[in-house]
């Protein structure tokens, strides 16, 4: 038609209204259609693993065994604490920037700037978050030296961490020249290993030097592919099992009561079992990947079924070790010392998944209240060493007329002062000082400037990189640190544990935050503002009086947004924690934890199927957790609309 | 100044007053004197600058940006232009109704108890006094006293008017400002208003902005007539409304324009 009518016909404009609404309602059931097939896929997939069982247990290599707590409540408490900081924060900018407009001129544009630096902020990738979390709240710009503890590798399960360094160079050395052939490399392999494997088993005590070799060797092992081939006919080193039960052998503990020394004892035992576990899982997984994709299935049955072998002898390994440390706890005072320190973590726990850390965590906790009656005994020894140190010192200043301590006489004291201070307490080393000030108003200026001498030389050993020394080793993990304790649970920096992860997330919604917070009180209208300023009120009078609760069900909306984003994070978590395995209970605010997501990310990442059962279950407990939360903030938006 | 007979004593003073809005000049030199308990109209044509001289008697201009005054404006010795002025006293002291009724999303109790509540510590059978007595004030007692406890948004506009107006009242002012109270309202309600204005000047000393020619003829004891932010013509209501000495006066008083 080349003439446009004037009107419409009715007829066409009842069409047009009718094609409108068509497509309203096309748009909106593509979206839902498209959420529900999502939602019902899932839900197909998981179904069958829901359960308590589900939620009450940990993760483990058993598919059927696997559950979901610690992840859960992991992401319950991040975002509390995620909530808890960014409400007040979020709402408080929010007044700010709404509320309170300056009326200078430059100000106001600052104000403005800031207003759009905020919505800008919105559209930050959540990962650079997590560096900023890792820099502000881990780390606090590192200005409290030392105590940041080793960055994890990210997105690394548990049991990688906390490997000694140069392991396989240890393995090398130990065996003189490293053969060139990978076919001899994996004879030389296999031969040592098993050479240490019945090292272990006649002589448990000996065992732990052995350890980084065992750890070398099984990590070599896994990594040369070539292996295979020199492995063929048998599917593990010979000596594995019998070096698991060497390592899991009741006799390991010694039988009074000295945690230290248990702790020293355990610890290096469960580090190993963990590579050895380690060496397992990272046989088994290729195994497992190259039957998801095997052609024929007589090569995947193969590959199943030496998989299988491999999965079996993990979760051997994990019940043998479990009960041989609850054997060997079971009659130990350790037991009753560790069970409320969280040593049923340690029994209860899936053992073979740990490293050291928990188990010194456990050890610290249930060595606090030895370790006070000890450390006097302790120190006293130290100050006596130290005495015996300065009078050589003295010695030498009666033979040559001059204060000069040796290197070695000085590294002695510097060490041993070292130890002092790392065992010590600032109370303990209050302590100290003031038995060296005993010593020193004793002797006279010589010993003054000796002492000066000897603090220099501490001062070098504690400024120089390499600061560590072995006692700090003493209970196997170098997270370890016995000056914590007084500020463990909480203290500046943060370090990768549940609050930094909470407040990590809080940067991370904190402009959603803000800009719903912006605009529902935008939408207050003006009038109000204007009835309670002219009713006498001041600025702080009117907005929690009158415009916050007018804003309410606005700033409500925000944080179900905030919050739905908030659970479902992973990349700023993976930056700050690093782990995305982890089968054991945050204990306290400054622990180690992990999230739903992650350990969503961890199923979904295993080849086999079972485990993306397992995700799936997952991804239905966390829509259910994040409905459980945004039903609490719809609640509040209804109750302060009426 | 035109009044003739012996005028009463002058509460508010006001000398050559100007203001802007940043270059713009709202108030061209205003001279005047607002008499004590009784009622002056602000008539003019729509921004002559009658409501922004009513919202510098309690500084609600402050929320403006750009607006400044100079001049004189005092009230009993204290200059109400001055910057240190503490306007949150000072609001307290001079109560505003505004031309759109702005009742609080709470209750009828909670709108009229928020001002009492911010100034006073009361016992709640003081405040439940203090709230019947200015519903009573604002004849609005009777309709609302079953339902004290109920939004006030459910209140119909009328109602909501008298519901600020009591609002207002609760907090005890001296000056009542009113913005245009009845612009948004049916004649019933209007009346009704002004009955309680009349009721209303035995007590406070009240300044009316109004565009109803009728309004302030029938309300107001005084009368400004304002033109381009310029005082044209001040009197008793009487004397402008009947013998108007200017002709723009006369003009818009019978309606010529405006």
């Amino acid at each position: 038609m080349k003439n446009t009518p004037q009107s419409q016909s009715p007829a066409l404009r009842k069409n047009l209204d009718r094609l409108f609404q068509a497509v309203c309602i096309l748009s909106a059931a593509s979206a839902v259609g498209v959420l529900l097939v999502l939602i019902l896929s899932i839900a197909l997939k998981g179904w069958k693993h829901l359960g308590w069982g589900f939620i009450s247990s940990i993760a483990s290599p058993d598919a059927e065994k696997s559950g979901v707590l610690p992840p859960l409540v992991g992401s319950v408490l991040v975002c509390l604490i995620c909530m808890l900081a960014a409400i007040p924060v979020g709402v408080g900018t929010a007044v700010l920037l709404e509320e309170f407009k300056p009326k200078d001129k430059w100000l106001g544009r600052l104000h403005g700037l800031a207003g759009v630096n905020i919505t800008n902020l919105a559209g930050v990738p959540s990962i650079v978050y997590g560096i900023l979390g890792v820099t502000v709240f881990a780390t606090a710009f590192g200005v409290f030296e030392g105590s940041e503890t080793a960055p994890p590798a990210i997105g690394v399960q548990w049991f990688d961490q906390y490997t000694l360094p140069d392991n396989s160079a240890v393995f090398v050395k130990a065996d003189g020249p490293a053969p060139q052939t990978p076919e001899a490399q994996a004879r030389a392999v296999i031969k040592e290993t098993a050479r240490f494997c019945a090292a272990a088993k006649a002589a448990p005590d000996q065992a732990k030097e052995a350890l980084p070799l065992y750890r070398g060797a099984l990590e070599t092992l896994a990594t040369l592919p070539e292996t295979q081939k020199a492995l063929a006919g048998a599917t593990l080193p010979a000596g594995t099992r019998d070096l698991c039960a060497a390592l899991s052998a009741p006799a390991i503990l010694p039988a009074d009561g000295d945690l230290a020394s248990a702790g020293a004892a355990l610890a290096p035992r469960i580090q190993a079992i963990a590579s050895v576990r380690l060496a397992l899982r990272n046989r088994a997984l290729p195994l497992e990947a190259q039957a998801a994709s095997a052609v024929s299935e007589k090569e995947r049955d193969a590959l199943d079924s030496e998989s299988a072998h491999l999965r079996r002898l993990l979760s051997a390994l994990q019940d043998d070790t479990k009960n041989a440390l609850s054997l060997a706890l079971g009659a130990h005072p350790l037991r009753q010392t560790l069970a409320p320190a969280g040593g049923n973590r340690l029994l209860g726990g899936d053992i073979g998944y740990q490293t050291g850390r928990p188990v010194a965590l456990a050890f610290k906790s249930g060595a606090q209240e030895e370790a006070k009656a000890e450390q006097e005994a302790r120190l006293d020894a130290l100050a006596g060493a130290i005495k015996d140190a300065l009078d050589e010192a003295r010695e030498g200043e009666r033979h040559t007329g001059k204060v000069r301590m040796t290197a070695a006489g000085a590294d002695q004291l510097a060490t041993l002062l070292l130890a002092a201070q790392k065992i010590g307490t600032p109370g303990v080393q209050k302590m100290l000082a003031g038995k060296l000030a005993g010593l020193d108003g004793a002797e006279g200026s010589a010993l003054r400037k000796g002492r000066a001498g000897l603090l220099e030389s501490l001062r070098q050993t504690l400024a120089s990189p390499a600061a560590g020394h072995p006692n700090e080793l003493a209970i196997g993990a170098p997270s370890m640190r016995v000056n914590r304790t007084l500020w463990y649970h909480l203290a500046l920096p943060f370090g990768r544990g549940v609050l930094a992860g909470g407040l990590t997330l809080m940067l991370v919604v904190l402009p959603v935050v803000i800009v719903a917070s912006q605009e529902a009180l935008r939408a207050v209208p003006q009038t109000l503002r204007q009835a309670a300023l002219g009713l006498g009120a001041t600025p702080l009078q009117t907005v929690t009086q009158t415009v916050l609760p007018a804003a309410t069900p606005g700033i409500c909306t925000g944080v179900i947004l905030a919050l739905s984003r908030a659970i479902g994070e992973a990349a700023p978590i993976l930056i700050l924690g690093g782990v995305v395995y982890i089968t054991f209970l945050p204990g306290h605010l400054m622990d180690s934890f992990t999230v739903m997501p992650l350990q969503i990310f961890s199923w979904a990442s295993e080849p086999k199927a079972e485990f993306h059962e397992l995700a799936a279950a997952g991804i239905l407990i966390l829509i259910l957790v994040l409905a459980a939360f945004n039903g609490i903030a719809v609640l509040i938006r209804h109750k302060t609309t009426q | 100044m035109h009044t003739e007979t012996a005028p009463p004593p002058p509460l508010l003073t006001l000398r050559d007053f100007r203001c802007w809005y940043g270059s713009y000049e709202a108030i061209k030199g205003v001279s005047m004197d607002v008499a004590e308990k009784k009622v002056t109209a602000f008539i003019g044509p729509s921004g002559c600058g009658k409501s922004t001289l009513l919202r510098w008697f309690n500084r609600m201009n402050d929320l403006v940006p750009g607006a400044r005054a100079q001049g004189v404006m005092d009230w009993g010795g204290t200059n109400l232009l001055d910057p240190k002025l503490d306007v949150v006293a000072l609001r307290r002291r001079i109560g505003m109704v505004f031309q759109k009724a702005n009742p609080f999303p709470k209750s009828i109790y909670d709108n009229v108890a928020f001002g009492p509540r911010l100034h006073w510590k009361l016992s709640k059978a003081e405040l439940d006094g203090i709230v019947e007595h200015s519903l009573r004030r604002s004849a609005l007692w009777d309709e609302v006293k079953d339902r004290l406890h109920q939004s006030a948004l459910g209140l119909s506009g009328g109602q909501q008017q008298r519901l600020c107006i009591a609002r207002t009242v609760a907090s005890k002012p001296e000056i009542l400002l009113m913005d245009e109270p009845c612009s948004a309202l049916d004649p019933r309600s209007t009346l009704a208003i002004e009955e309680l204005m009349d009721e209303l000047r035995q007590e406070f000393t009240i300044i009316i902005v109004t565009h109803n020619m009728q309004q302030a003829a029938r309300a107001s004891d005084y009368t400004a007539f304002l033109y381009q932010g310029e005082l044209v013509e001040f009197g008793e209501t009487a004397k402008v409304f009947t013998t108007p000495v200017k002709k723009q006066t006369e003009d818009y008083i019978r309606g010529k324009f405006g």
